[in-house]
């Protein structure tokens, strides 16, 4: 599993989200880290709730922004993370509970869907906000 | 969840300063706390006062310590706690003018700089203090 690097297709045009979004990246790659290394399930677990609270905060300060512009994907784009939310609490549990949970897999599957969401859905509020002045 | 969670491992080896690094991780965690929970700008905007209040509280009783024991990383300790105060400033002038997309990188910021500080610089004079009976 490869180290989250920030990349071109990443930005969003929105600089409060991009910072947010490496915040993100970090964060995942802290976790990725505490997996390489092969350390406890406790300490994993802690790690994962910590990405979900910092993803939960995010979530909530980009739909603020998109609200507050009245983006007409706004409905659809808060679908897309409460449907992100629940893939990751569903991962936080199965590693708090699970028994055998193959680690690797679980993580890739977790950065492939949020790379997918930045790379793609948020590209579409860009344009939007910088014509109302928030760039 | 907490933010971050004070444990033996980043004792200082100075009870005093345990105390009050557990005094701001508490304080850190209420803010995180406040936010989590969609609290109004002037409740978490409180909370962000005394995070910095007592931030200036507890360098200035450290820094007063070092000099007082002559512990010759003290200009080191110095830099680091302005430089914390001047990131501080940026992000109180961000919430101050209602910008919600600060409270991420803040929190973020605040846990990293915090939990790194106790763990490298700051373990550095618990030897030296002890050494002159202070503990």
């Amino acid at each position: 599993m490869t180290l989250l690097t920030w990349n071109h297709a990443c930005g969003v045009g929105v600089r409060a989200m991009d910072d947010q979004h490496g915040i993100l990246m970090d964060t995942m790659n802290e976790l990725r880290l505490a997996v390489v290394c092969g350390r406890g399930r406790e300490q994993v677990s802690e790690l994962l709730d910590q990405l979900i609270e910092f993803t939960r905060m995010h979530y909530w300060s980009e739909e603020q922004l998109l609200e507050q512009s009245g983006f007409p994907g706004l409905a659809a784009h808060r679908a897309a993370h409460h449907c992100l939310l629940a893939q990751m609490l569903e991962a936080a549990h199965r590693v708090q509970y699970g028994e055998g949970v193959e680690m690797n897999p679980l993580l890739r599957r977790l950065r492939d869907a949020y790379m997918k969401h930045t790379e793609g859905l948020d590209q579409e509020y860009g344009p939007w906000l910088n014509e109302r002045g928030v760039s | 969840m907490a933010l971050l969670r004070w444990s033996k491992k980043y004792s200082v080896g100075v009870q005093a300063m345990d105390d009050q690094h557990i005094a701001l991780v508490r304080i850190l965690n209420q803010l995180h706390s406040a936010i989590m929970k969609g609290q109004a700008q002037s409740a978490t905007g409180k909370l962000l006062l005394k995070l910095t209040d007592y931030a200036h509280t507890h360098f200035s009783s450290e820094e007063e310590m070092l000099a007082g024991a002559g512990f010759p990383g003290l200009g080191l300790q110095r830099e680091q706690h302005r430089e914390l105060f001047r990131q501080l400033d940026e992000y109180v002038a961000r919430h101050q003018q209602g910008d919600q997309t600060m409270y991420l990188p803040l929190l973020f910021f605040v846990r990293d700089w915090l939990s790194t500080h106790m763990l490298k610089e700051d373990k550095e004079y618990g030897p030296w203090m002890n050494e002159r009976g202070i503990r």
